[in-house]
Protein backbone atom coordinates (compact mmCIF):
# COMPACT_ATOMS: atom_id res chain seq x y z
CA UNK A 1 0.00 0.00 0.00
CA UNK A 2 1.15 3.29 -0.75
CA UNK A 3 2.33 5.56 2.06
CA UNK A 4 0.05 8.54 3.16
CA UNK A 5 1.90 11.02 1.81
CA UNK A 6 1.97 9.62 -1.66
CA UNK A 7 -1.98 9.50 -1.99
CA UNK A 8 -2.34 12.88 -0.61
CA UNK A 9 -0.41 14.05 -3.18
CA UNK A 10 -2.14 11.96 -5.77
CA UNK A 11 -5.15 13.53 -4.50
CA UNK A 12 -4.19 16.92 -4.94
CA UNK A 13 -2.76 16.17 -8.15
CA UNK A 14 -5.88 14.91 -9.51
CA UNK A 15 -8.19 17.53 -8.20
CA UNK A 16 -5.89 19.87 -10.17
CA UNK A 17 -6.63 18.23 -13.52
CA UNK A 18 -10.35 18.19 -12.55
CA UNK A 19 -9.93 22.14 -12.36
CA UNK A 20 -8.57 22.06 -15.77
CA UNK A 21 -10.83 19.63 -17.36
CA UNK A 22 -13.85 21.93 -15.46
CA UNK A 23 -12.23 24.71 -17.35
CA UNK A 24 -12.12 23.50 -20.10
CA UNK A 25 -14.99 22.22 -20.45
CA UNK A 26 -16.45 26.07 -19.69
CA UNK A 27 -14.36 27.34 -22.52
CA UNK A 28 -15.66 25.30 -25.28
CA UNK A 29 -18.95 26.10 -24.11
CA UNK A 30 -18.86 29.36 -24.67
CA UNK A 31 -16.89 28.85 -27.60
CA UNK A 32 -19.50 26.33 -28.94
CA UNK A 33 -22.36 28.78 -28.57
CA UNK A 34 -20.21 31.28 -30.80
CA UNK A 35 -19.84 28.89 -33.79
CA UNK A 36 -23.42 28.01 -33.38
CA UNK A 37 -24.03 31.25 -34.19
CA UNK A 38 -21.70 31.72 -36.98
CA UNK A 39 -23.53 28.53 -38.25
CA UNK A 40 -26.78 30.01 -38.32
CA UNK A 41 -25.69 33.25 -39.82
CA UNK A 42 -24.22 31.31 -42.82
CA UNK A 43 -27.63 30.42 -43.62
CA UNK A 44 -29.51 33.05 -45.70
CA UNK A 45 -26.38 33.59 -47.77
CA UNK A 46 -25.95 29.36 -48.64
CA UNK A 47 -29.60 29.36 -49.33
CA UNK A 48 -29.98 32.07 -51.34
CA UNK A 49 -26.81 30.95 -53.78
CA UNK A 50 -27.78 27.73 -53.77
CA UNK A 51 -31.63 28.86 -54.89
CA UNK A 52 -29.51 31.39 -57.67
CA UNK A 53 -27.44 28.68 -58.95
CA UNK A 54 -30.10 26.41 -59.36
CA UNK A 55 -32.07 28.28 -61.35
CA UNK A 56 -29.42 29.92 -63.50
CA UNK A 57 -28.05 25.92 -64.03
CA UNK A 58 -31.82 25.73 -65.34
CA UNK A 59 -32.32 28.52 -67.62
CA UNK A 60 -28.45 27.74 -68.79
CA UNK A 61 -28.91 23.82 -68.87
CA UNK A 62 -27.08 21.66 -67.18
CA UNK A 63 -23.69 21.19 -68.82
CA UNK A 64 -23.59 25.25 -69.26
CA UNK A 65 -20.73 25.16 -66.67
CA UNK A 66 -17.34 23.29 -66.72
CA UNK A 67 -17.79 22.66 -62.82
CA UNK A 68 -21.24 21.06 -63.29
CA UNK A 69 -19.64 18.39 -66.04
CA UNK A 70 -19.27 14.79 -64.68
CA UNK A 71 -15.95 12.81 -66.00
CA UNK A 72 -15.21 9.17 -65.41
CA UNK A 73 -12.69 9.14 -62.31
CA UNK A 74 -9.63 8.80 -62.45
CA UNK A 75 -7.93 10.89 -59.79
CA UNK A 76 -10.11 11.86 -56.68
CA UNK A 77 -8.96 14.54 -54.09
CA UNK A 78 -10.45 14.40 -50.79
CA UNK A 79 -10.31 17.60 -48.43
CA UNK A 80 -10.09 16.74 -45.05
CA UNK A 81 -11.08 18.98 -42.39
CA UNK A 82 -9.81 18.49 -38.75
CA UNK A 83 -8.85 20.30 -35.57
CA UNK A 84 -5.44 21.56 -34.52
CA UNK A 85 -6.04 20.40 -31.25
CA UNK A 86 -7.26 17.00 -29.48
CA UNK A 87 -8.53 16.60 -26.47
CA UNK A 88 -12.19 16.01 -28.05
CA UNK A 89 -12.49 12.29 -27.89
CA UNK A 90 -12.65 10.79 -30.94
CA UNK A 91 -13.22 14.01 -32.86
CA UNK A 92 -10.19 13.74 -35.47
CA UNK A 93 -10.23 9.87 -35.64
CA UNK A 94 -13.19 9.76 -37.08
CA UNK A 95 -12.24 12.06 -39.49
CA UNK A 96 -9.69 10.33 -40.63
CA UNK A 97 -10.89 6.82 -40.35
CA UNK A 98 -13.87 7.99 -42.45
CA UNK A 99 -11.10 8.75 -45.11
CA UNK A 100 -9.27 5.89 -45.38
CA UNK A 101 -12.72 3.78 -45.31
CA UNK A 102 -14.13 5.69 -48.51
CA UNK A 103 -10.98 5.88 -49.73
CA UNK A 104 -10.65 2.10 -49.77
CA UNK A 105 -13.97 1.53 -50.93
CA UNK A 106 -15.83 4.03 -52.92
CA UNK A 107 -12.95 5.11 -54.24
CA UNK A 108 -11.31 2.19 -54.98
CA UNK A 109 -11.74 2.50 -58.67
CA UNK A 110 -9.67 5.58 -58.82
CA UNK A 111 -5.92 5.58 -59.88
CA UNK A 112 -4.76 8.47 -57.62
CA UNK A 113 -6.61 9.83 -54.41
CA UNK A 114 -4.78 12.83 -52.83
CA UNK A 115 -5.32 14.26 -49.55
CA UNK A 116 -5.94 18.24 -49.28
CA UNK A 117 -5.54 19.13 -45.03
CA UNK A 118 -7.24 21.29 -42.99
CA UNK A 119 -6.25 20.98 -39.23
CA UNK A 120 -2.81 20.09 -37.95
CA UNK A 121 -4.45 16.45 -36.32
CA UNK A 122 -5.01 15.49 -39.89
CA UNK A 123 -1.92 16.04 -41.02
CA UNK A 124 0.24 14.31 -38.75
CA UNK A 125 -1.65 11.54 -39.10
CA UNK A 126 -1.67 11.45 -42.40
CA UNK A 127 1.74 12.37 -43.15
CA UNK A 128 3.03 8.90 -41.48
CA UNK A 129 1.41 7.21 -44.16
CA UNK A 130 1.32 6.34 -47.67
CA UNK A 131 -1.05 9.16 -49.29
CA UNK A 132 -0.25 11.90 -51.32
CA UNK A 133 -0.64 15.30 -49.68
CA UNK A 134 -1.58 17.99 -51.58
CA UNK A 135 -1.86 20.89 -49.12
CA UNK A 136 -1.91 21.25 -45.94
CA UNK A 137 -3.81 24.60 -43.49
CA UNK A 138 -3.89 25.07 -40.35
CA UNK A 139 -7.44 24.64 -38.95
CA UNK A 140 -9.66 27.51 -39.29
CA UNK A 141 -11.11 29.46 -36.30
CA UNK A 142 -14.12 31.39 -36.62
CA UNK A 143 -12.62 34.57 -38.08
CA UNK A 144 -10.14 32.50 -40.33
CA UNK A 145 -13.08 30.29 -42.11
CA UNK A 146 -13.75 32.34 -44.58
CA UNK A 147 -10.35 33.05 -46.17
CA UNK A 148 -9.53 29.71 -45.72
CA UNK A 149 -12.63 28.49 -47.49
CA UNK A 150 -11.72 30.84 -50.00
CA UNK A 151 -8.20 29.44 -51.00
CA UNK A 152 -9.40 25.63 -51.04
CA UNK A 153 -12.29 26.44 -53.49
CA UNK A 154 -9.73 28.70 -55.58
CA UNK A 155 -7.60 25.49 -55.56
CA UNK A 156 -9.85 22.91 -56.32
CA UNK A 157 -11.93 25.08 -58.67
CA UNK A 158 -8.25 25.12 -60.62
CA UNK A 159 -6.99 21.47 -60.01
CA UNK A 160 -10.89 20.45 -61.74
CA UNK A 161 -10.47 22.76 -64.36
CA UNK A 162 -7.15 21.86 -64.88
CA UNK A 163 -7.97 17.85 -65.11
CA UNK A 164 -5.32 17.41 -62.32
CA UNK A 165 -8.96 15.66 -60.15
CA UNK A 166 -11.90 14.20 -61.55
CA UNK A 167 -13.96 14.51 -58.13
CA UNK A 168 -13.40 16.62 -54.83
CA UNK A 169 -15.30 15.83 -51.83
CA UNK A 170 -14.93 16.50 -48.24
CA UNK A 171 -15.28 15.13 -45.19
CA UNK A 172 -15.33 16.96 -41.94
CA UNK A 173 -17.92 15.80 -38.58
CA UNK A 174 -21.34 17.51 -38.72
CA UNK A 175 -22.73 19.07 -35.87
CA UNK A 176 -26.13 17.60 -34.87
CA UNK A 177 -26.63 18.43 -31.20
CA UNK A 178 -23.62 19.25 -28.49
CA UNK A 179 -24.04 15.52 -27.79
CA UNK A 180 -23.78 14.25 -31.06
CA UNK A 181 -21.60 14.62 -34.21
CA UNK A 182 -21.82 12.55 -36.83
CA UNK A 183 -18.97 12.02 -40.09
CA UNK A 184 -20.00 13.02 -42.94
CA UNK A 185 -18.67 12.74 -46.94
CA UNK A 186 -19.97 15.19 -49.45
CA UNK A 187 -19.04 15.81 -53.16
CA UNK A 188 -17.77 19.06 -53.85
CA UNK A 189 -17.33 18.69 -57.38
CA UNK A 190 -18.54 18.23 -60.21
CA UNK A 191 -20.91 20.21 -58.25
CA UNK A 192 -23.87 17.76 -57.13
CA UNK A 193 -27.04 17.25 -59.23
CA UNK A 194 -29.58 18.25 -55.99
CA UNK A 195 -28.33 21.64 -57.10
CA UNK A 196 -28.87 21.51 -61.07
CA UNK A 197 -31.47 21.84 -62.89
CA UNK A 198 -34.44 21.91 -60.19
CA UNK A 199 -34.66 25.56 -58.07
CA UNK A 200 -34.39 24.74 -54.83
CA UNK A 201 -37.98 24.43 -52.58
CA UNK A 202 -38.99 28.79 -51.86
CA UNK A 203 -38.37 29.24 -48.33
CA UNK A 204 -41.36 29.83 -46.11
CA UNK A 205 -39.70 33.25 -44.63
CA UNK A 206 -39.94 34.60 -48.44
CA UNK A 207 -43.38 34.85 -50.23
CA UNK A 208 -41.95 37.23 -53.12
CA UNK A 209 -38.72 34.98 -53.85
CA UNK A 210 -41.30 32.26 -54.17
CA UNK A 211 -42.99 33.52 -56.31
CA UNK A 212 -40.14 34.87 -58.43
CA UNK A 213 -39.16 30.95 -58.46
CA UNK A 214 -42.76 30.39 -60.52
CA UNK A 215 -42.54 32.87 -62.74
CA UNK A 216 -38.87 32.07 -63.70
CA UNK A 217 -37.18 32.13 -66.53
CA UNK A 218 -39.16 34.29 -68.75
CA UNK A 219 -38.50 38.03 -67.29
CA UNK A 220 -35.15 38.28 -66.48
CA UNK A 221 -32.18 39.89 -67.79
CA UNK A 222 -28.73 38.96 -67.06
CA UNK A 223 -25.64 40.67 -67.33
CA UNK A 224 -23.41 39.46 -68.64
CA UNK A 225 -24.84 36.13 -70.15
CA UNK A 226 -25.72 33.33 -68.10
CA UNK A 227 -22.80 31.39 -68.93
CA UNK A 228 -20.92 34.28 -67.35
CA UNK A 229 -22.64 34.97 -64.30
CA UNK A 230 -22.55 30.89 -63.90
CA UNK A 231 -18.71 31.03 -64.12
CA UNK A 232 -18.70 33.79 -61.46
CA UNK A 233 -21.23 32.03 -59.34
CA UNK A 234 -20.39 28.70 -59.44
CA UNK A 235 -17.31 29.21 -57.79
CA UNK A 236 -18.95 31.37 -54.31
CA UNK A 237 -20.93 28.08 -54.32
CA UNK A 238 -18.30 26.04 -54.05
CA UNK A 239 -16.93 28.07 -51.67
CA UNK A 240 -19.88 28.28 -49.43
CA UNK A 241 -20.10 24.77 -49.28
CA UNK A 242 -16.49 24.64 -48.33
CA UNK A 243 -17.17 27.57 -45.21
CA UNK A 244 -20.10 25.72 -44.25
CA UNK A 245 -18.27 22.43 -43.74
CA UNK A 246 -16.00 24.23 -41.50
CA UNK A 247 -18.24 25.69 -39.55
CA UNK A 248 -20.03 22.25 -39.39
CA UNK A 249 -16.70 21.35 -38.22
CA UNK A 250 -15.48 23.87 -36.03
CA UNK A 251 -18.96 23.77 -33.87
CA UNK A 252 -18.80 20.12 -33.96
CA UNK A 253 -15.02 20.42 -32.30
CA UNK A 254 -16.25 22.47 -29.61
CA UNK A 255 -18.77 19.94 -28.93
CA UNK A 256 -17.00 16.96 -28.83
CA UNK A 257 -14.49 19.07 -26.25
CA UNK A 258 -17.18 20.08 -24.22
CA UNK A 259 -18.51 15.91 -24.11
CA UNK A 260 -14.89 15.08 -23.61
CA UNK A 261 -14.31 17.39 -20.96
CA UNK A 262 -17.08 16.70 -19.69
CA UNK A 263 -16.44 13.01 -19.24
CA UNK A 264 -13.18 13.66 -18.22
CA UNK A 265 -14.40 16.13 -15.06
CA UNK A 266 -16.52 13.17 -14.18
CA UNK A 267 -13.31 10.05 -13.78
CA UNK A 268 -11.60 13.18 -12.02
CA UNK A 269 -14.25 13.43 -9.26
CA UNK A 270 -14.34 9.40 -9.40
CA UNK A 271 -10.37 9.25 -8.80
CA UNK A 272 -10.46 11.57 -6.28
CA UNK A 273 -13.26 9.84 -3.80
CA UNK A 274 -11.87 6.41 -4.53
CA UNK A 275 -8.30 7.70 -3.57
CA UNK A 276 -10.03 9.57 -0.72
CA UNK A 277 -11.58 6.18 0.59
CA UNK A 278 -7.58 4.44 0.18
CA UNK A 279 -6.20 7.57 2.06
CA UNK A 280 -8.83 7.06 4.84
CA UNK A 281 -8.16 3.49 4.87
CA UNK A 282 -4.43 3.53 4.93
CA UNK A 283 -5.07 6.35 7.99
CA UNK A 284 -7.25 4.08 10.36
CA UNK A 285 -4.93 0.92 9.38
CA UNK A 286 -1.82 3.48 10.28
CA UNK A 287 -3.77 4.67 13.78
CA UNK A 288 -4.60 1.06 14.37
CA UNK A 289 -0.75 0.13 14.37
CA UNK A 290 0.23 2.17 16.02
CA UNK A 291 -2.57 1.62 19.09
CA UNK A 292 -1.87 -2.07 18.93
CA UNK A 293 1.89 -0.70 19.43
CA UNK A 294 0.90 1.43 22.44
CA UNK A 295 -1.02 -1.42 24.18
CA UNK A 296 1.33 -3.78 23.24
CA UNK A 297 4.51 -2.24 24.64
CA UNK A 298 2.01 -1.50 28.01
CA UNK A 299 1.21 -5.07 28.62
CA UNK A 300 5.25 -5.82 28.28
CA UNK A 301 6.04 -2.85 30.92
CA UNK A 302 3.42 -4.39 33.16
CA UNK A 303 4.53 -7.98 32.85
CA UNK B 1 -47.99 45.84 -60.34
CA UNK B 2 -51.19 47.77 -60.10
CA UNK B 3 -50.17 50.16 -57.59
CA UNK B 4 -48.15 51.64 -60.06
CA UNK B 5 -44.40 52.12 -60.16
CA UNK B 6 -43.33 51.60 -56.72
CA UNK B 7 -40.89 54.56 -54.92
CA UNK B 8 -38.56 52.22 -52.81
CA UNK B 9 -36.66 49.68 -52.82
CA UNK B 10 -36.59 46.83 -50.94
CA UNK B 11 -32.84 46.09 -50.17
CA UNK B 12 -31.08 42.91 -48.66
CA UNK B 13 -27.43 42.76 -47.85
CA UNK B 14 -26.17 39.37 -47.17
CA UNK B 15 -22.90 37.98 -46.70
CA UNK B 16 -21.68 34.51 -45.11
CA UNK B 17 -21.26 36.54 -41.74
CA UNK B 18 -24.84 36.93 -41.74
CA UNK B 19 -27.53 39.85 -43.04
CA UNK B 20 -25.10 43.15 -43.09
CA UNK B 21 -28.42 45.19 -44.53
CA UNK B 22 -31.88 45.24 -44.59
CA UNK B 23 -33.50 48.81 -45.58
CA UNK B 24 -35.61 50.10 -47.70
CA UNK B 25 -34.34 52.89 -50.00
CA UNK B 26 -34.56 54.93 -53.26
CA UNK B 27 -31.53 54.09 -54.89
CA UNK B 28 -28.34 51.72 -54.90
CA UNK B 29 -25.27 52.51 -56.34
CA UNK B 30 -23.01 49.10 -57.19
CA UNK B 31 -19.81 47.79 -58.50
CA UNK B 32 -21.39 45.44 -61.49
CA UNK B 33 -18.80 43.07 -63.60
CA UNK B 34 -19.43 45.68 -66.76
CA UNK B 35 -19.48 48.78 -64.86
CA UNK B 36 -20.63 50.62 -62.42
CA UNK B 37 -24.65 51.26 -62.24
CA UNK B 38 -27.41 52.69 -60.40
CA UNK B 39 -30.44 50.66 -59.79
CA UNK B 40 -34.10 52.63 -59.22
CA UNK B 41 -37.08 51.76 -57.76
CA UNK B 42 -39.22 50.06 -60.90
CA UNK B 43 -36.15 48.06 -62.24
CA UNK B 44 -36.87 44.94 -64.33
CA UNK B 45 -35.99 41.60 -63.06
CA UNK B 46 -32.10 41.52 -63.36
CA UNK B 47 -29.42 39.07 -61.94
CA UNK B 48 -26.11 40.52 -62.65
CA UNK B 49 -22.69 39.38 -61.21
CA UNK B 50 -20.89 42.46 -58.63
CA UNK B 51 -16.80 42.57 -58.69
CA UNK B 52 -14.95 44.17 -55.61
CA UNK B 53 -15.70 47.43 -55.22
CA UNK B 54 -17.80 50.41 -53.25
CA UNK B 55 -21.48 49.93 -53.13
CA UNK B 56 -23.56 52.54 -52.22
CA UNK B 57 -26.71 52.35 -50.78
CA UNK B 58 -29.59 55.65 -50.92
CA UNK B 59 -28.80 59.12 -52.21
CA UNK B 60 -29.55 61.06 -49.13
CA UNK B 61 -28.91 59.54 -46.30
CA UNK B 62 -26.50 56.88 -47.66
CA UNK B 63 -24.50 53.84 -46.42
CA UNK B 64 -21.25 53.18 -48.17
CA UNK B 65 -19.83 49.41 -48.27
CA UNK B 66 -16.61 48.26 -49.40
CA UNK B 67 -17.81 44.85 -51.20
CA UNK B 68 -15.87 41.98 -52.86
CA UNK B 69 -17.56 39.83 -55.76
CA UNK B 70 -21.28 38.49 -55.44
CA UNK B 71 -24.11 39.09 -57.37
CA UNK B 72 -26.83 41.48 -57.24
CA UNK B 73 -30.72 40.42 -57.96
CA UNK B 74 -33.85 42.10 -58.70
CA UNK B 75 -36.99 40.06 -58.66
CA UNK B 76 -40.19 40.44 -59.93
CA UNK B 77 -41.61 42.05 -57.24
CA UNK B 78 -38.50 44.61 -57.37
CA UNK B 79 -36.99 43.26 -53.86
CA UNK B 80 -33.41 43.54 -54.31
CA UNK B 81 -30.71 40.63 -52.86
CA UNK B 82 -27.14 41.58 -52.76
CA UNK B 83 -24.90 38.55 -52.04
CA UNK B 84 -21.46 39.05 -51.16
CA UNK B 85 -18.76 37.64 -50.05
CA UNK B 86 -17.46 40.17 -47.64
CA UNK B 87 -18.85 43.44 -46.68
CA UNK B 88 -18.05 46.44 -44.38
CA UNK B 89 -19.68 49.80 -43.57
CA UNK B 90 -16.96 52.32 -45.25
CA UNK B 91 -16.85 54.32 -42.09
CA UNK B 92 -15.68 50.99 -40.17
CA UNK B 93 -13.10 50.00 -43.07
CA UNK B 94 -9.09 50.13 -41.56
CA UNK B 95 -7.59 52.14 -44.40
CA UNK B 96 -4.38 51.80 -43.11
CA UNK B 97 -4.91 47.34 -42.76
CA UNK B 98 -6.00 47.52 -46.31
CA UNK B 99 -3.13 49.18 -47.43
CA UNK B 100 -0.74 46.91 -45.96
CA UNK B 101 -2.54 44.21 -47.37
CA UNK B 102 -2.54 45.28 -50.68
CA UNK B 103 1.07 46.17 -50.31
CA UNK B 104 1.95 42.59 -49.65
CA UNK B 105 -0.81 41.03 -51.62
CA UNK B 106 1.40 43.30 -55.02
CA UNK B 107 4.52 42.03 -53.36
CA UNK B 108 3.45 38.54 -54.04
CA UNK B 109 2.50 39.20 -57.57
CA UNK B 110 5.32 40.65 -58.66
CA UNK B 111 7.25 37.93 -57.15
CA UNK B 112 5.11 35.38 -59.15
CA UNK B 113 6.85 35.31 -62.18
CA UNK B 114 6.05 31.89 -64.56
CA UNK B 115 4.66 30.24 -61.91
CA UNK B 116 1.11 28.55 -62.95
CA UNK B 117 -2.00 30.83 -62.80
CA UNK B 118 -3.58 28.25 -60.48
CA UNK B 119 -5.91 28.41 -57.96
CA UNK B 120 -3.57 30.40 -55.49
CA UNK B 121 -2.83 33.02 -58.58
CA UNK B 122 -6.79 33.41 -58.20
CA UNK B 123 -6.74 34.11 -54.18
CA UNK B 124 -4.10 36.46 -54.43
CA UNK B 125 -6.16 38.44 -57.15
CA UNK B 126 -9.29 38.50 -55.00
CA UNK B 127 -7.13 39.68 -52.07
CA UNK B 128 -5.50 42.63 -53.99
CA UNK B 129 -9.54 43.32 -55.08
CA UNK B 130 -10.62 43.40 -51.89
CA UNK B 131 -8.30 45.71 -50.23
CA UNK B 132 -8.86 48.48 -53.06
CA UNK B 133 -12.66 48.00 -52.73
CA UNK B 134 -11.62 49.11 -48.78
CA UNK B 135 -8.81 51.42 -50.00
CA UNK B 136 -11.97 53.42 -52.24
CA UNK B 137 -14.36 53.20 -50.18
CA UNK B 138 -12.33 54.71 -47.19
CA UNK B 139 -11.61 57.44 -50.08
CA UNK B 140 -15.10 57.79 -50.94
CA UNK B 141 -16.26 57.82 -47.24
CA UNK B 142 -13.98 60.53 -46.05
CA UNK B 143 -14.22 62.98 -49.57
CA UNK B 144 -18.29 63.00 -48.94
CA UNK B 145 -18.35 64.04 -45.28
Amino acid sequence: MPSLKAIRTRITSVKNTRKITRAMKLVSTAKLRRAQEALISARPYSQAISRVVSELSAVAGSEAHELFVERPMAKAAVVVMTSDRGQAGAFNANVTKAVERYAANELSSASEVSLRIIGRKGNQYFSRRQTTITSYDGAPTGVTALEVARETANRIIADFTSGKVDRVFVVYNEFKSAISQTTRVKQILPVVPEVIGKPAAPTTKDPHAAAATAEQPADYTYEPSKEALLSRLVPLYVQIQLYSASLESITAFFAAQMTAMDAATKNAGDMISRLTLQYNRARQASITKELSEIVGGAEALKG
Amino acid sequence: MAAGLPTFLGVNLVTPKGVVAHTETDSVQAPGELGEFELLPGHVPLLTSLRAGVLTIGTKARARYAVSNGYLRVDPAGAVEILVEQAVLAKDVDAEKARTELKTAEADLAKWGDKPLDGDYESLQQRIGWARARIDAAAASAAHN
